[in-house]
C-alpha cells in the first residue's frame, strides 16, 4: 500500500466519529470559471457507507498526532495507534481530484493539536487558502476552530472556509473536568464570540460598504458528544438552546459516543450507543 | 378516436399540442412516433414538428404558469412514462381554460399528477447530480456513465456546468444513447459510438484512462471504506438511499 492511502486510511478513521455533514447553506457562487459552486440550494450527499450515513465531505485530520489526552477520542495522546500527518499539498490534491471526480461537496478538515493551538490551526488556515487561492476552488470548505488559536488566525480562517466549528466535546463542565481535564470551556467559548463578533461587524460593514469579503457564510456550528459523561437530557437541551440563542450557531450536532476504550471513567465496550 | 405521432420532441409534442386548438379536437391522442404500436384499425396521423407553433404555445403557457410550474410540465415530458402526453394535454388545457392561477389545484386530477410525475423525475434529477462519478482519461476529459430512470440529462447540464467550468467533462446516457459534453464553453449534446468490444466501465487496464485515475479511485474506495462505522452497520439504510440499480456506476460500490 503506498504511503498517501495509508495516511488516508488512518486520517479518515480517526475523523468518522466527527458529525457535520452539511454542505449547503453556504453562498459561494462560481463567478470566475473556477472549479466549484456553492450556491445556496441543497446540499449533495454523494454516497452512503454501509452504516446508512451519508457522505458528502472529504473528512479527514491533519494529523491525528495530539498533545491532550482526552478519554473519549481516538487520537489521545496515550493511546497506542498508528500516527500519521498530512502535508498542506496532500490535502489540497486529494480535495481537488476528489471534487473533480464529483466524489463529494468538499472539504472538511480537523485536525489533532500538534506543538500547540497557534501552529495547527496556521497549517489548517493554509489548505483553505491554498485551495482558495491558488486553485479557484469554490467547493466547500468547513474547518475546525482550534481553541486557543490566535484571533488573527481565526479571522483568517473565516475568510477562506464556510464554516467555522468549535467543538465543545461535552455538554456539561463538569464531564469536560473528568475526561479532557487539559481544555475547559471558556477557552472554547472565546474563539466562538470572536467569531460572531466578526461576523456581525462584517455584516454591519456590508450595509455601508459595496465590497466585504465573505466572512464564515455558512455560519459556525459546534458538536457535543453524547453518553460519554452520564449527562441529563436536560443539562443537554439546555446548553444548546443557551448556546443557539447567544452565539447564534446555525447548528449543534450531536455525536452518540461509540465505545473505544476501556477508561473507567467512560461507558464500557460494548455498551449500546445512545440514539 | 384519432393518433397523432410526434418526432418524440418537446418540440413535436407543443406543435401537436397547437394543432388541437388550431383544428379544435378533443378526440385526438397524441403519441411518441418511434414508441407507438399500431392498433388494427387505428387511425394514425403524423404531425410534423413546426418550432413556431410550439414557440406560441410555449409562449402561452408562459404567461399564465410560474417557471417552477413550467418545469414541472418539462418534466412530465422527461419522464418518457407511456401515455404522459394525454396528462399533459389535459394539464395545458386546464391551465389554458382558466383565468386564475391553477398550478395548486389538486382537486383536478392533472395537476396533481404533473406535480406528482414531475417530483419523481426531480429526485431523480438529485440523485443524478450526487451519482455521477467521473472518470478521467488520457484526453483530458471527464467522463460518467449513467442510466437514469426518467431523461433527465438536460435537468442537471446546468449545475454541472456551474460547478465544473473549468474542466471538459462528458456525462453519458447509457439508456438513451445520448450524452452532455462541455467543452469549456457551452453544453453540447452528443452522440458516442462504441466499438463492440469496448467495455465502458473502469478496468485499470487499457489505455483510455489518464495515468494517476487508477490511484484517486483506490483512494476513494479507502476513504469510503475507513469512514464506515463498523459497530453501527445498517445496509438497510443505505439500500434506501442507494438503490442497487445505481451501484454499477459508483466507483466506491463497484469496488465490493
Amino acid at each position: 500500500m503506498e504511503r498517501i492511502q495509508e495516511k488516508l486510511a488512518i486520517l479518515a478513521d480517526a475523523a468518522k466519529y466527527d458529525v457535520s455533514c452539511a454542505s449547503s447553506g453556504s453562498d459561494r457562487k462560481n463567478d470566475t470559471k473556477g472549479l466549484g459552486n456553492a450556491h445556496p440550494g441543497m446540499g449533495i450527499c454523494h454516497s452512503y457507507t454501509a452504516d446508512g450515513r451519508c457522505v458528502s465531505l472529504l473528512k479527514i485530520l491533519l494529523t491525528n498526532v495530539c498533545i491532550y489526552d482526552c478519554a473519549y477520542c481516538v487520537s489521545r495522546k496515550s493511546n497506542d495507534i498508528k500516527r500519521a500527518a498530512f502535508t498542506v499539498q496532500e490535502v489540497v490534491d486529494l480535495t481537488i481530484n476528489f471534487y473533480r471526480r464529483n466524489y463529494i461537496e468538499g472539504l472538511f478538515l480537523s485536525s489533532g493539536i500538534f506543538k500547540d493551538p497557534d501552529y495547527t490551526m496556521e497549517r489548517l488556515v493554509r489548505v483553505a487558502k491554498k485551495l482558495r487561492t491558488e486553485c479557484n476552488f469554490n467547493g466547500y470548505i468547513h474547518l475546525k476552530a482550534i481553541p486557543g488559536a490566535s484571533d488573527e488566525l481565526m479571522q483568517e480562517a473565516g475568510l477562506y472556509a464556510d464554516r467555522l466549528s468549535v467543538n465543545l466535546e461535552l455538554p456539561t463542565e463538569a464531564g469536560l473536568k473528568l475526561l479532557a481535564p487539559e481544555k475547559s470551556r471558556p477557552a472554547m467559548i472565546k474563539p466562538i464570540r470572536f467569531l460572531q463578533s466578526e461576523i456581525i461587524r462584517l455584516e454591519d460593514e456590508r450595509k455601508v460598504l459595496k465590497k466585504v469579503p465573505k466572512f464564515v457564510p455558512a455560519g459556525q456550528s459546534t458538536q457535543v458528544i453524547v453518553g460519554a459523561s452520564g449527562e441529563t437530557d436536560m443539562e443537554i437541551m439546555h446548553m444548546a438552546s443557551q448556546f443557539y440563542r447567544q452565539f447564534q450557531l446555525k447548528r449543534v450536532y450531536y455525536s452518540g459516543y461509540v465505545p473505544i476504550s476501556n477508561d473507567t471513567r467512560l461507558p464500557a465496550l460494548h455498551s449500546q450507543v445512545p440514539l | 378516436m384519432t393518433t397523432w405521432l410526434y418526432d418524440g420532441s418537446f418540440d413535436g409534442f407543443l406543435s401537436a399540442v397547437f394543432d388541437l386548438y388550431w383544428q379544435k379536437r378533443t378526440d385526438v391522442m397524441i403519441r411518441k412516433e418511434q414508441d407507438h404500436v399500431r392498433g388494427l384499425f387505428e387511425n394514425v396521423i403524423f404531425t410534423p414538428t413546426v418550432v413556431a407553433n410550439a414557440d406560441r404555445v410555449w409562449a402561452g403557457l408562459t404567461k399564465k404558469l410560474s417557471e417552477a410550474s413550467l418545469q414541472q410540465l418539462f418534466c412530465c415530458y422527461l419522464s418518457e412514462l407511456p401515455g404522459e402526453e394525454d396528462n399533459m394535454v389535459g394539464f395545458i388545457r386546464y391551465v389554458f381554460a382558466n383565468e386564475q392561477d391553477v398550478t395548486s389545484d389538486f382537486g383536478n386530477r392533472y395537476v396533481l399528477h404533473v406535480s406528482q410525475v414531475s417530483r419523481k423525475v426531480l429526485r431523480e434529477k438529485h440523485r443524478m447530480e450526487a451519482f455521477v462519478r467521473f472518470q478521467l482519461t488520457k484526453d483530458n476529459i471527464y467522463y460518467s456513465l449513467v442510466s437514469p430512470d426518467y431523461n433527465v440529462l438536460p435537468l442537471i447540464a446546468r449545475h454541472f456546468k456551474d460547478r465544473y467550468a473549468d474542466q471538459y467533462w462528458l456525462i453519458y446516457d447509457e439508456r438513451r444513447r445520448f450524452g452532455i459534453y462541455y467543452n469549456l464553453g457551452h453544453v453540447e449534446t452528443i452522440r458516442l459510438h462504441f466499438n463492440a468490444d469496448y467495455d465502458p466501465y473502469y478496468h485499470s487496464t487499457g489505455n483510455v484512462w489518464a495515468p494517476e485515475e487508477e490511484l484517486y479511485q483506490r483512494l476513494w474506495n479507502t476513504y469510503f471504506k475507513e469512514v464506515d462505522i463498523a459497530s453501527r452497520r445498517n445496509p438497510r439504510l443505505q439500500l434506501q438511499h442507494m438503490p442497487r440499480r445505481y451501484w454499477k456506476y459508483l466507483t466506491e460500490m463497484r469496488a465490493g
